[in-house]
């Protein structure tokens, strides 16, 4: 720990503002907590059971979608040495607990038993409420180290994307009831009712009953808070033999490998003959776009980072959607916001193909021409998210006037997005997990050069892409002619930036060729 | 500026990483037409005097020519006359062996029709038929090697650069790479090539290099070089015997 720190002090310093944060916003939590304790029982109860759940899912989720946080934890990267599991878990349990979201949300779950205070049996009440805390931190910090670990084999099998679509479906479907059931009723209603049914359901369950427990105290049922503490409590240890079985078997079974696949056809040479009218690329443009698509398609560093991409917009749309029931215009908003965070999130595009690029390299091929094949590639699958993104946000409101306008400005975001983030990605390399590694590892070492060139992508993309959409706001506003400006404008800046943009970056890159490798590696 | 009949030509290579000056002034000319050896101990700056030598590392000083055309200043020339196997770097895992060779001929801007019958017939030379619809992911280290090799070999190039090419690969697929490198000489080109192994380097090349801590420290004709004796007591002449010979007592078994 103190070697990872001297090597990189960036680390401490992210550590630090982590660390000043977490301390800034308790406060807070403690205003909040004080307001809390003063309240009954039950709504103390209701609202940690809804606080307690909420990070329980975080805790899950977050970890999957923002990659490449820690990977000091990964147990992998102790494969080559052979340790038997039984000796590895005491290290990664303690590892797990002593990291800086571990320890925020230690103190955390300690506020929300302390709200606990000044009830009557204070003092059975307090110890339940912080033996609960903390046996909820405990199955949070494991179900997230299960959740990476069952998220890395999921990837690396075939059925991942039947899998994913599965789950897209269900949080779609679970997002479109909860948002029908507060348009019928009312959203007061909803929480009267549903919300509050479920809240009782989950007191029940491990995933709150450590905050449920000391109510049951408070009501003078100390067995009502006994079982409650014991399904907590077995719940963590079934999490621990789960992540123990998990490590054992990612010990066993290297991920991220081909899985034994077999190919008969040739894709690098099925692209060179596919003709398509008006396409003029050159035959490297052509086998870079090849090879990105098959990278999008199998490799599970690519595969993780679409879900994330598409997954943040559209959940945080559909929370808004389901949370304000509205259908005003705002909608729009969502596929330009999908648009810039792809764009944005291919800022380190080409550190993906590692040390590979060395084939290109002594090949001399052509900066732009390889930078043109990567942004294709995502573009294919990228454009029609975005598409998809604006006719639905058109069904919804059901303005499909200002569909053409909406669609050509954010795939104009998106062109920008993704021509930025080509020279970004060329300027500012820093070192993402390599071929055949876990996708939610992140090398310890890169916390600065990642933090620098995410400052400057976001500065670079937050200046460029006002530009493109703000022609859309005034076609909103003011209607008429800017319709028109708006959908040219679109256009315009997307071509020409995407174009640009790999041009750019095409001619850094071949100044750059002698020290692209050190930089990825 | 060094002639056309000189293959490779290094002039005053330097590169430093942090403290270790890897590469320390190298100069060195490889005839067209040899079969040239680079020995050296672990860490003594082969890889590193290979990669400049390729384009892949930028040197902090220094100039490579490849048959009189300066690399760094006409990459669009030099590039095209060397096929290189680098050491330690990774390939695009999700491609096919087959496929890997078809990506390395495009860029190397052959006809597709070209592309498509020299990866035919370097899969079957190579002793790759298995590996021609696997992904590369799930290569062993010594099909790796021979994909490498083919990609190197499929633009017909004047200068091949390999980095330790026999390295994890069997004796049957060592003797088919042998007799490719040896035909490869016999009609005009020039291999470059960094071993471990004496014997192999006495027995396939007619001129070697010994480096040791970035400097050339013995150059020439492989007779020259070894003078009476063999290649290994020479190298170890040179590079100095393992600093201490300490007993390993407690390795014994009885
Ligand atoms: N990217 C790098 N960063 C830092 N040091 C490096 C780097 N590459 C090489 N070195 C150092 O440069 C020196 C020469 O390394 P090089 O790989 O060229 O040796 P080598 O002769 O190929 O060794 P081997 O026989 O083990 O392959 C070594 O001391 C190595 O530690
Ligand atoms: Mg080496």
């Amino acid at each position: 720990m103190r070697h990872q720190f001297r090597r990189d002090w960036w680390r401490l310093l992210f550590v630090a503002a982590g660390a000043i944060w977490s301390v800034s916003v308790i406060p807070s939590l403690l205003v909040a907590s004080h307001v809390l304790s003063t309240r009954p029982y039950d709504v103390k109860e209701d609202a940690l059971v809804a606080v307690g759940t909420v990070i329980a899912l975080a805790w899950v989720v977050v970890p999957l979608l923002a990659t490449g946080v820690d990977d000091s934890l990964d147990p992998v990267r102790f494969a080559p040495w052979g340790i038997a599991p039984r000796r590895l878990m005491p290290g990664l349990i303690v590892a797990a607990f002593t990291t800086v979201p571990a320890i925020f949300f230690g103190m955390l779950a300690g506020v929300m038993a302390a709200t606990w205070r000044g009830e009557s049996h204070g003092g059975w009440v307090l110890a339940v409420a912080f033996v609960g805390a903390a046996l909820s931190l405990a199955t949070w910090v494991a179900s997230a180290r299960l959740a990476t670990l069952w998220a890395t084999r999921l990837l690396a099998t075939r059925a991942s994307k039947a899998v994913l679509g599965g789950l897209a479906i269900a949080v779609v479907a679970l997002i479109a009831v909860t948002a029908a059931a507060v348009r019928s009723d009312g959203l007061e209603s909803f929480l009267a009712g549903e919300v509050a049914t479920a809240l009782d359901a989950l007191a029940r369950t491990p995933w709150a009953a450590g905050f449920a427990a000391p109510s049951a105290v408070a009501l003078g049922q100390p067995w009502g808070a006994v079982w409650r503490l014991v399904i907590v409590a077995a719940w963590f240890l079934a999490l621990v033999a789960a992540w123990r079985s998990a490590v054992e078997h990612s010990l066993v079974n290297p991920v991220s490998r081909g899985g034994g696949t077999l190919r008969t056809q040739d894709g690098i040479l099925a692209a060179m003959e596919r003709k398509l009218p008006g396409w003029r690329a050159t035959a490297t443009t052509r086998v870079v776009l090849a090879r990105s698509v098959r990278s999008w398609r199998i490799d599970p560093r690519y595969v993780s980072q679409v879900v994330g991409a598409v997954a943040m917009p559209t959940i945080m749309g559909g929370i808004a959607v389901a949370a304000l029931g509205s259908r005003g215009p705002w909608l729009f908003a969502l596929p330009i916001f999908l648009a810039v965070t792809i764009g944005w999130g291919r800022h380190n595009d080409l550190a993906y193909d590692a040390s590979a690029v060395w084939l290109d390299i002594v090949s001399d091929v052509r900066g732009a021409d390889v930078m043109r094949g990567r942004l294709l590639a995502t573009a294919g699958w990228a454009a029609p998210a975005v598409v998809t993104m604006c006719v639905a946000a058109a069904a919804l409101t059901g303005r499909w006037a200002v569909l053409p306008a909406v669609t050509l400005a954010a795939l104009g975001a998106l062109g920008v997005g993704l021509g930025i983030a080509a020279v970004s990605s060329v300027l500012l390399p820093y070192r993402v997990p390599a071929p055949g590694e876990s996708p939610f590892g992140a090398e310890t070492g890169t916390i600065g050069a990642s933090l620098g060139a995410q400052v400057a992508s976001s500065l670079a993309t937050g200046v460029a892409v006002p530009i493109v959409v703000s022609p859309l706001l005034a076609a909103f506003v003011w209607g008429g002619v800017w319709w028109l400006v708006a959908a040219v404008a679109g256009a315009a800046c997307g071509v020409g930036g995407a174009w640009g943009g790999t041009r750019a970056a095409g001619a850094l890159y071949e100044r750059r060729q002698g020290r692209l490798i050190g930089m990825f590696s | 500026m060094p002639s056309d009949a000189t293959a490779l030509a290094l002039r005053g290579l330097r590169k430093r990483f942090g403290k270790t000056q890897a590469v320390d002034g190298i100069d060195l000319d490889i005839p067209a037409g040899s079969f040239y050896g680079m020995l050296g101990p672990n860490g003594a700056g082969k890889t590193t005097t290979l990669s400049i030598a390729t384009g892949l590392l930028t040197p902090d000083a220094g100039q490579v020519f490849v048959h009189g055309v300066d690399l760094w200043q006409h990459p669009e020339q030099a590039k095209p006359m060397l096929g290189v196997l680098p050491d330690g770097l990774r390939t695009f895992d999700r491609l096919t062996g087959g496929e890997l060779i078809s990506y390395a001929g495009v860029l190397r801007g052959l006809d597709p029709e070209v592309v498509r019958s020299r990866r035919d017939d370097l899969l079957a030379a190579l002793d790759l038929g298995t590996a021609a619809g696997t992904l590369v992911a799930d290569f062993s280290a010594g099909m790796a090697k021979k994909v490498g090799l083919a990609c190197a070999l499929v633009h017909a190039p004047k200068v091949l650069v390999l980095d330790e090419p026999f390295e994890a690969v069997d004796p049957v697929s060592g003797a088919a790479i042998r007799s490719i490198l040896q035909a490869f000489v016999n009609s005009g080109g020039t291999v470059v090539m960094s071993s471990h192994v004496m014997a192999l380097v006495e027995r396939l090349c007619d001129r070697v290099a010994i480096v040791g801590a970035g400097r050339i420290l013995a150059e020439g004709a492989l007779n020259d070089v070894r003078g009476a004796g063999d290649l290994e007591a020479r190298f170890v002449q040179l590079v100095g015997d393992v600093g201490e010979q300490r007993d390993l007592w407690w390795l014994r078994q009885s």
